[in-house]
């Protein structure tokens, strides 16, 4: 889900008005805090994530560990 | 003010210190010290060479020139990282089982081993990864002269400091890219300086934004106003740009041959992507946090004209804050450096892997006497590759002249690097991709690549004008940027749309159309279920003579300790005594893995085949090819179960139409039959009736005598009709049977005195009483009918002299039987399968009988429940005729 999420995140500025079509379009301050806040979004999603995908990978390996051993 | 010779003191003391740290670095990896080397953080920083100085100066050119469009730039990598379980994780894994030592041997090996793949993808990276170099030349160039132009004295001279500047870093590659040769011990020396670099870049930019927002603007809300009241105040984003920068960056992360370096083949540890997937979009996100805040303060201070590429210097600059200017100044070094290093580090590798040991290994071959250390060939391939990298990087930046042509060429290498793209990430996540398919994209991609973008930007030089605004030889849809008449879009969208979806078009279609060898098919096994088995492919199998050989070669390519080393340590684990190991596949493979760290897989595979001769296919590789059979077999099977079945039904229908085609042909025999049977008496009966009727004057006894005749021969139609009459009711089903009980004495004796009443010759019947003690519920009319027919015909047909039927009755098995059989001669063998059928009659009509009565017996005992077979061997015509005994319980 997480790239999709980012990538709708990334596409959405594209549907703002255009400052050549619509004579006055969003302001950059704007433009730029969404932009900044919705990365400062992903990145924090994406360190959840690493937490969760450390839990599974641990799992994992203490699966893979509790097999018996083969020479 | 004599900031030109600080200046070079300072770069100077920086890159001393940077030649310290890797040294330093590579010292205490060699005595296994300094955990913190291979730490995460070390991982994430080292990936921060993506960002060069193109990014560090170019970021704020772009905002000034089109808004926020540079953050794209940023973008595609974070998409790609935050992503990096569903994709990087796997790259990284596949490059590290197969040990991997470029993005060229990644590509070769998985398309089974190729090194024409490798080749070509070695000519796109460096035709784009040149152009790139020539690039950071020129960033660092223009930043001298900023300071030049400050400088009164006037010594700078700008041709002799990017040759400089040029060798210097040629040297720092050669020095620690190509001191160790196995890709398995990495370059820590390397790594360590990039990562210091990328602190100092982002310290250095962080400090310029920071000193700008508070110092010049005073504070974060008068900022944001001062932006939206610049020139690029308003959202201006091309959609069509800003999708294709996103997608192309997020690309070029992946396929650029420095970040491929980076991020596979010097990553110690997969769990550092885990950090690295935030953290380095965190890094991205500082990196451009006061980009455009530079470039609006830039724009609003500086005089109209001034380049905005260098925004970053001159705002610090203009402010009278040298040592700021310196710091950044260091930064943009920084950047330049550390990219061009790598970059030069990872052509070298894939030039020398691909292009110069494949040549060399070739002319090895013709010569008989192995001379040489192929360690040292190795080597200095890659300093001479390196020193060729940076050479053509200056020239090419000598002969374009440096300036805005250089600008818009990173994104046009990303383009180029981009293509590919398709091959790896179908390599990847597809079975079916073959080399043939890669091959193809690849080309199609490249082609459209030069032809749509890399040409027409260089000038009217290599293309005229009219082929761009015309197309070629006057055809409209071949035009450069308009290609099949698609116009009005930017020539960046417009190429990597064509170049990129005709790439994949062709690597798919060429791929479903061509068949991989097997090789490939194992290595597209091993990468596409990386995370199911992790072995690397190819076993071979070899003989002990063969042991010494491979440790010469060894010896050549890793040099002698090390090589002699891993041959004892594979002998101990053998536990063979001596220090030549047995070739077994396993020792075997971990050789060519060893060799492919330093040599590339294609070429390592192709030296222990020379030595080895033929590979063998391990078990394992077979399951993994299996896996991919097992689907083909289920469904195969599923194919073959409904094909059995169909040729089930198939002989079922056929089955039932030779019955019907033979009841068919019974139906018109019997009628033929039955025609026959009525016109014979007919016949007769005419022939007298007419002598009757035209003949005058017979005698009374004539008279009576065919009187008696037609008579007969009425009654015998008479019978023959019932008869018909009688087999049609049974074997249409529809007799109503009549059932009694009785013993089975009373329905013989019954049978016998009818049959035998007014017969001419005697038969003699003998029975067993005893036995004939059954009671029967079943139809005793029908049944008394079977025997009576029975017995009439051994009365009939039997011809011994002394006619002598024999009727005995058992229990067998459950049923009911009993036997007639007579002292005649019986059935003749071939007429036996023949008695029940109807009108079959043995022998001559003696007695006239119509050949219905065995087949309405026939019938009768199977509405009855049992039935009545002849019985060979008896001595004379013997009959059985069983009956479930059920009837008799059902009588009790």
């Amino acid at each position: 889900m997480l790239p999709f999420l980012g990538a709708a995140l990334v596409v959405i500025p594209l549907l703002w008005p255009r400052a050549d079509v619509a004579g006055l379009g969003m302001p950059l301050s704007s433009a730029m805090l969404y932009i900044f806040i919705s990365w400062a979004g992903m990145i924090g999603v994406s360190f959840l994530f690493g937490l969760a995908a450390r839990r599974m990978v641990a799992r994992e390996d203490a699966s893979t560990e509790a097999a018996p051993w083969r020479p | 003010m004599a900031t030109m010779n600080i200046l070079i003191l300072v770069c100077l003391g920086y890159v001393v210190l940077l030649f310290g740290v890797a040294f330093a670095a590579d010292r205490m990896a060699a005595a296994g010290r300094g955990r913190w080397l291979r730490s995460p953080l070390i991982y994430t920083l080292s990936l921060s060479i993506y960002c060069t100085a193109w990014t560090f100066y170019g970021a704020v050119g772009s905002a000034a020139r089109s808004g926020l469009e540079f953050v794209t730039i940023y973008l595609g990598p974070t998409l790609v990282m935050i992503s990096w379980w569903w994709g990087l994780r796997k790259l990284v894994r596949v490059g590290r089982s197969q040990r991997v030592t470029s993005i060229a041997d990644l590509i070769s090996s998985r398309y089974g081993k190729s090194n024409t793949l490798a080749i070509c993808v070695t000519i796109l990276a460096v035709l784009g990864g040149t152009p790139y170099i020539a690039l950071q030349l020129q960033s660092i160039t223009l930043s001298f002269s900023i300071f030049a132009e400050a400088d009164p004295s006037g010594l700078y001279r700008e041709g002799a400091s990017v040759f400089w500047v040029a060798a210097g870093l040629a040297v720092f590659a050669i020095l620690f890219g190509t001191r160790n040769l196995d890709a398995n011990e990495r370059h820590h020396g390397v790594v360590t300086a990039i990562a210091l670099e990328s602190v100092v870049k982002l310290f250095a930019l962080l400090a310029v934004g920071i000193f700008v927002v508070w110092g010049i603007a005073g504070g974060v809300t008068p900022m944001m106003e001062r932006i939206d009241a610049s020139e690029i105040g308003r959202w201006n984003v091309d959609a069509g740009r800003w999708m294709t920068i996103t997608f192309l960056s997020a690309a070029a992360f992946v396929c650029l041959p420095r970040m491929f370096q980076v991020m596979v083949v010097e990553n110690d540890d997969e769990a550092h992507l885990r950090t690295a997937a935030w953290a380095f979009p965190l890094y991205l996100l500082l990196m451009s946090l006061f980009v455009v805040p530079i470039a609006v303060v830039g724009l609003d201070l500086l005089p109209a004209g001034s380049n905005p590429d260098l925004f970053v210097l001159t705002v610090p600059l203009s402010q009278g804050n040298d040592w700021l200017a310196m710091l950044s100044f260091i930064g943009g070094f920084s950047s330049a450096t550390s990219m061009v290093i790598v970059t030069a580090m990872a052509l070298s590798t894939m030039v020398s892997n691909h292009v110069v040991m494949p040549i060399w290994l070739n002319t090895r071959e013709r010569r008989s006497s192995i001379s040489g250390d192929v360690r040292n060939v190795v080597l200095m391939a890659r300093r001479i590759s390196i020193a060729a990298i940076m050479a053509l990087g200056f020239f090419y930046y000598r002969l374009s002249g440096g300036g805005a042509a250089l600008a818009s060429i990173g994104l046009v290498a990303f383009a180029g690097i981009s293509q590919i793209l398709p091959a790896l990430v179908g390599g990847l996540f597809w079975r079916g991709a073959t080399r043939t398919g890669a091959l193809v994209g690849l080309s199609v991609g490249f082609g459209l690549w030069v032809y749509t973008l890399l040409l027409p930007g260089m000038g009217g030089g290599i293309m005229s004008a009219s082929v761009i605004e015309n197309g070629p030889f006057g055809m409209g849809w071949l035009r450069p940027q308009a290609l099949f008449g698609l116009e009005g879009l930017d020539p960046m969208t417009h190429t990597v749309l064509w170049s990129l979806s005709l790439n994949a078009l062709a690597f798919c279609v060429a791929s479903l159309l061509s068949f991989p060898s097997p090789l490939e098919r194992l290595q597209g096994a091993q990468f596409v279920n990386v995370f199911d088995h992790s072995v690397a492919p190819g076993g071979w199998t070899g003989s002990v003579a063969q042991s010494e050989d491979l440790m010469i070669m060894t010896q050549r390519i890793l040099g002698a300790a090390p090589a002699q080393e891993f041959f004892q340590a594979e002998a101990e684990r053998q536990g063979v005594r001596g220090r030549l190991p047995e070739p077994t596949p396993g020792f075997l493979e971990r050789l060519e893995r060893e060799l492919s760290g330093s040599v590339g897989a294609a070429t390592a595979h192709a030296m222990i085949g020379q030595i080895v001769g033929g590979s063998s296919v391990s078990v394992e590789d077979l399951l993994a090819v299996a896996d991919e059979s097992a689907q083909l077999l289920e469904y195969s099977s599923q194919l073959e179960a409904k094909s059995a079945e169909l040729t089930r039904t198939a002989r079922k229908l056929r089955e039932a139409n030779e019955k019907l085609t033979q009841i068919s042909m019974q139906k018109d025999a019997f009628l033929g039959q039955v025609s026959h049977e009525l016109r014979t008496p007919m016949t007769s009966i005419r022939a007298f009736s007419e002598i009757m009727r035209d003949t005058d004057g017979l005698s009374a006894d004539e008279t009576r005598r065919y009187a008696t005749i037609i008579h007969d021969e009425a009654l015998r139609l008479t019978r023959l009709l019932d008869d018909l009459l009688d087999l049609s009711v049974l074997e249409n089903g529809q007799v109503n049977l009549n059932m009694g009980e009785a013993s089975l004495r009373t329905v013989l004796d019954r049978a016998v005195s009818t049959a035998l009443a007014g017969a001419e010759r005697r038969l003699k019947v003998r029975r067993s009483l005893p036995s004939e003690r059954v009671a029967l519920h079943t139809d005793l009319d029908r049944l008394g009918q079977v025997f009576i027919n029975l017995i009439s015909n051994a009365q009939k047909y039997c011809d011994a002299a002394e006619p002598t039927l024999t009727i005995s009755a058992h229990d067998v098995g459950g049923q009911l039987v009993i036997d007639f059989v007579d002292n005649g001669s019986g059935v003749p063998a071939d007429a036996q399968s023949m008695v029940f059928e109807k009108f079959a009659r043995v022998g001559f009509d003696k007695a006239g009988g119509a050949g219905l009565g065995l087949a309405i017996c026939r019938e009768i005992m199977q509405r009855l429940g049992g039935e009545i077979v002849y019985l060979p061997g008896q001595g004379g015509a013997a009959f059985r005729v069983s009956l479930p005994l059920a009837h008799r319980q059902a009588a009790q």
